[in-house]
């Protein structure tokens, strides 16, 4: 990434903090909708960036969530955890020629259905093991599963819609 | 090393996802009052359970020597009769028993504390003032004398053990008063000596060495230990004894301290003619 590519990445993980940590973080749906938007900032890193450094933006951007929401270290371990995952995947199923691109994964730069996987399931990771950890517990194992499903749902809806709306701006810009 | 250091390197991804989740997760649990007291919670649950399976299986190993132990005091308990007490009344025509009083009553206590490597012991006891323990109040294992009591607090006691170079005692030797001391010389914590009993007397190893009322500390014939060997003291006219303790000094646990009801009375009545030791 180039030194402007850095510096959009900044800003737009800031805003993406902001609105989640000043909206929604306070939006009382229900009970069971917890949804976490903030990791389309994780997601959509280059597909070649480096893991350390992938593992080092998890971990700051976590900990900023967890101070203002008072959960130190709930959020960086879910975000470090689910980085891990990210880069497993593209270092042992994905075609090397296709990482070497290090392109954003986002509508127009990938392929749709491969995007709404990835979208799938890069929030349920994020999202199961952010409220099974929250949860602490095995207790009330069933609610923990639908929080955990009402979440991710939403969560995937308005990550989409996010993805899809700057893809629309960035290629307006250009 | 060289190989090493290229193993950290190759491999530096996963020791810095590794530590990015320890910090996490410690973090998590140090910091968040909830999952602090989940995880707290479960680890005390787990450690209680293993500290009470590993002592169950310690006491199941224990049970012959506790056993043994009781015994040993049913037995004593058994033959622990008259000794303990003392006749207030020489006119026998009063009614029933009322012409005895209990001179000595003990009071049960475990110790807490117990040094047998210097020269100069001393054992400590979960029992003081509150419970009427007083300075100079002998000390008995189940088996045998242990000590006296020389400073008390509310709740605990130091006690002089008899491994301490400054515990004196009369002993009764076979039943019989000697008039000799039984002294400790600070080596073998099983093994007392008793000096300057004239050579006069007969005295053979394995016979029973007792106390005696001298010192107001213990009641007459509560077991100090055996006498394991006789030998000419250098300067003749002496013997040189060594008596292996009744109680295990090593494992002192349960003990009485032994309230003698007359003591206060009995030193202020002697104090004029008897010296201080």
């Amino acid at each position: 990434m180039s030194s402007r590519d850095w510096i959009i990445f900044v800003l737009s993980a800031t805003g993406l903090l902001a609105l989640q940590i000043l909206v929604l973080n306070n939006l009382n749906l229900n009970q069971y909708m917890y949804p976490q938007v903030y990791i389309i900032a994780l997601m959509t890193l280059p597909i070649n960036v480096k893991h350390w450094l992938s593992y080092l933006i998890a971990f700051a951007l976590g900990f900023v969530v967890d101070t203002f929401s008072y959960t130190p270290g709930l959020h960086s371990f879910a975000a470090v955890f689910v980085m891990f995952l990210r880069y497993s995947y593209f270092n042992s199923f994905v075609d090397k020629e296709w990482l070497s691109t290090g392109i954003r994964p986002g509508f127009g730069n990938t392929e749709t259905v491969w995007l709404l996987a990835y979208t799938g399931i890069f929030t349920f990771v994020f999202h199961f093991v952010l409220l099974v950890l929250e949860e602490f517990s095995l207790n009330h194992f069933g609610s923990t599963l639908l929080k955990i499903g009402y979440s991710t749902l939403l969560a995937i809806l308005l990550i989409l819609l996010l993805l899809f709306t700057t893809s629309r701006q960035s290629t307006n810009d250009l | 090393m060289q190989s090493l250091l290229q193993f950290i390197r190759r491999n530096f991804h996963y020791f810095l996802f590794l530590l990015l989740q320890i910090i996490s997760l410690f973090a998590l649990i140090r910091f968040n009052r909830y999952h602090q007291s989940v995880f707290f919670n479960t680890a005390s649950t787990f450690q209680g359970n293993v500290l009470n399976q590993r002592k169950s299986v310690i006491s199941y190993f224990a049970l012959k020597t506790e056993n043994q132990r009781l015994k040993e005091e049913n037995i004593l308990l058994r033959t622990r009769g008259t000794e303990n007490y003392i006749f207030i009344d020489t006119d026998s025509v009063t009614v029933k028993d009322s012409n005895r009083v209990v001179q000595y009553s003990y009071i049960p206590a475990k110790v807490i504390y117990n040094s047998i490597r210097k020269s100069k012991n001393y054992f400590t006891i979960d029992r003081g003032t509150k419970h009427n323990v007083r300075k100079g109040m002998g000390v008995i294992s189940p088996l045998g004398v242990a000590g006296h009591v020389i400073d008390v607090t509310e709740n605990f006691s130091i006690a002089m053990s008899i491994l301490n170079e400054d515990f004196v005692l009369t002993p009764k030797i076979n039943g019989k008063v000697r008039y000799g001391n039984v002294r400790w010389d600070g080596k073998d914590p099983g093994v007392v000596q008793i000096t300057r009993i004239s050579d006069l007397y007969e005295v053979k190893v394995g016979q029973e060495v007792t106390t005696t009322e001298f010192g107001h500390f213990f009641p007459k014939d509560i077991k100090i230990g055996n006498v394991s060997s006789v030998e000419k003291s250098e300067k003749g006219k002496y013997w040189d004894i060594e008596v292996e303790l009744a109680t295990d000094m090593r494992q002192l646990g349960e003990v009485y301290i032994i309230k003698n009801r007359f003591r206060d009375e009995l030193e202020e009545l002697e104090k004029p003619y008897i010296d201080e030791q």
